[in-house]
């Protein structure tokens, strides 16, 4: 245990990355995304209006907008969307004002570039305003035959948000964490896991091991609690680390972004991250245990860390209401999706205590695979 | 004390070691000689009980090393040919780690720690990290952990290689002073002559057989010198 707390592969994924990546990931990339694409929201797009000169007031009634300017263009449309001299084009009949005059159908083509996101913002702004200009049309008409605009919309509707305000917060929460909580332990496990079997194999400290009075059992015991032990610091870091974030996140006033976390909720998610890291160090010590080298461990180790992300981020595509029990039993996924529930505050019993059980049956399974190779002398000693 | 009884060993279809027989007297320092690859390592292996014998039968101090295996690992202090330190450990910590795992009673470890490291001449190095020390020091720290729990039994693979003269000559004489001791030590080199300078007696093995087993004494009698027995066995199995 001491040999591994000094090492300094160890110390940086059980210690530097929970404290440098969770402020980073929690409130940084939030931040930054919401940051850029408020900055996008707010600025002036400039757009061409093709055959402008056909509606005078159309299109001063967009370039009066704040966040829509219209500038003239020498070159085809598509050109100017693709080298930037205009975020986005309208194309309007050359007898726009006459057959809006005339109460007839107007077809109105938009140019964008789908894959700008400045782009993306001038189109839906061009459709935002299209929108309320044909509603101020009809309306317009309506009015002019004595109708009550109000005739075509015999429906109002009214959301009404029923989660509270920890609720949706923890739900913003869960969708962020999950997987890099995941992420983390299992990195932090593996490291412990690949220093402690294969590691003695290439330190040629291994053979010394395995002639003292102690039994092999009690060995892979003994390393298995090391690596557990190692993995709980790290889970006790990231959630110092993730109350340090959200404190420092709940001062910040920016809206939708307000994130809770509870006393409470803490300790449930350091237990279910707990039960996670007994399978990551099983995991971690079978898979190492097998190797022949650091090298061989981290090939073995690296498509593993990949099943995680992948198993942690299938909780992206399912909404914990309506699952059923079946992804309970999968393992990483099913304490993702507690923690989901941890988070928004809708914990199922029985979905943890099939979290619970699955998790230990497996950890229990490769804990003995691991023990299994450390007597297995042809497996231990590879040639 | 150590009673090796028609013994082989396979790794798949290789014969690594071929139906030897060995019997080690308890204070008898017994030299397994051969060259690299000769089925040394996997014998001294098998009598530590990492590797378990193919056929035949293993005992150390009357405990065998198949059924009795914790019993036979108590009464054994092992020397594998790589050092195999904790680089991050203090030599200290390194040899009560060891002796925690070998159910040294904790009340008494820092007292044969001490012990230990004098006979070793260790102690100005006993808080000194693994990864810091000499090739020599790293041997003695290996040694010091392979004994702290004061085994009847010794087994030594290949202990001087890799030491310069000054290390090699200290280790030699730490393996003759267990020897005075009353130790029982199962040593393996292929050099002639420390083999020939602390060996009682000896075993010349060759492609997992043994070829000749004899004491010093009497192969000094009868071939002048135990290399020129050596060359004669060897030759004499090639031809």
């Amino acid at each position: 245990m001491k040999d591994i707390l000094r090492d300094r592969r160890t110390l940086f994924a059980t210690v530097i990355i929970p404290i440098l990546l969770i402020p980073l990931m929690t409130f940084g990339i939030p931040l930054l995304f919401s940051s850029t694409e408020q900055q996008i929201v707010e600025q002036t797009q400039y757009i061409a209006i093709i055959n402008y000169e056909s509606s005078e007031e159309f299109t001063k009634l967009i370039d009066g907008s704040r966040s829509l300017r219209v500038v003239v263009i020498d070159k085809p449309i598509d050109e100017a969307i693709r080298n930037g001299t205009v975020a986005a084009g309208v194309e309007i009949p050359r007898d726009f004002d006459n057959r809006i005059l005339n109460e007839q159908n107007v077809n109105i083509t938009i140019y964008y570039d789908a894959s700008s996101r400045t782009s993306n913002v001038a189109y839906s702004k061009i459709m935002q305003f299209l929108s309320m200009y044909s509603k101020n049309t009809v309306d317009e008409r309506l009015v002019n035959r004595e109708i009550d605009p109000q005739i075509l919309s015999p429906i109002q509707v009214y959301a009404s948000d029923v989660a509270t305000k920890d609720e949706v917060s923890g739900y913003l929460l869960s969708l962020i964490l999950p997987p890099l909580l995941s992420i983390i332990v299992a990195t932090g496990g593996m490291n412990a896991a690949i220093d402690l079997t294969v590691g003695e194999k290439e330190r040629h400290t291994l053979e010394a091991l395995l002639v003292t009075s102690t039994s092999r059992r009690d060995l892979i015991t003994g390393k298995f609690l090391a690596v557990f032990s190692t993995t709980l610091v790290s889970i006790a870091f990231i959630m110092l680390s993730l109350s340090g974030s959200v404190g420092y996140l709940s001062t910040l006033s920016v809206q939708q972004m307000q994130i809770f976390l509870t006393l409470q909720t803490s300790i449930i998610v350091f237990v279910i991250l707990s039960l996670m890291a007994i399978m990551i160090a099983s995991l971690g010590m079978a898979i190492a245990s097998f190797a022949k080298s650091f090298k061989e461990a981290n090939n073995y180790l690296t498509p593993m860390l990949f099943l995680i992300v992948i198993l942690s981020f299938g909780s992206y595509g399912l909404s914990i209401e309506d699952i059923g029990l079946i992804p309970f039993l999968v393992p990483i996924l099913n304490v993702t999706l507690i923690i989901q529930e941890v988070l928004v505050n809708n914990l199922n019993i029985l979905h943890l205590a099939l979290t619970v059980t699955s998790t230990l049956v497996i950890s229990i399974i490769l804990i003995s695979i691991a023990s299994w190779i450390f007597h297995k002398e042809s497996l231990l000693f590879r040639a | 004390m150590i009673s090796i009884q028609n013994v082989s060993k396979w790794f798949g279809k290789f014969k690594a070691v071929d139906n030897i027989n060995i019997e080690v007297e308890k204070g008898e320092i017994f030299g397994l000689l051969g060259l690299n690859g000769a089925g040394k390592t996997t014998t001294q292996r098998m009598v530590s009980t990492v590797f378990q014998p193919s056929e035949g039968n293993i005992t150390v101090n009357g405990f065998n090393s198949k059924s009795d295996s914790s019993k036979v690992r108590r009464n054994i202090g092992f020397l594998p040919t790589e050092v195999g330190l904790y680089d991050r450990l203090t030599a200290r910590e390194v040899i009560k780690y060891f002796g925690i795992l070998n159910d040294i009673d904790e009340s008494k470890i820092d007292d044969k720690i001490d012990e230990v490291l004098e006979k070793l001449s260790l102690v100005e190095y006993a808080n000194r990290r693994c990864g810091k020390l000499s090739r020599g020091n790293k041997q003695k720290v290996a040694i010091a952990r392979a004994i702290i729990h004061e085994p009847p039994v010794f087994i030594f693979d290949e202990p001087t290689s890799g030491l310069d003269v000054i290390s090699s000559r200290a280790v030699l004489d730490f393996v003759k002073q267990c020897k005075d001791d009353g130790r029982t030590i199962l040593y393996s080199s292929h050099s002639m002559y420390e083999t020939e300078e602390i060996c009682d007696k000896i075993a010349v093995i060759h492609d997992g057989k043994i070829l000749m087993t004899d004491s010093i004494e009497h192969i000094r009698k009868e071939h002048g010198s135990l290399e020129k027995a050596f060359i004669t066995a060897v030759k004499g199995e090639r031809s």
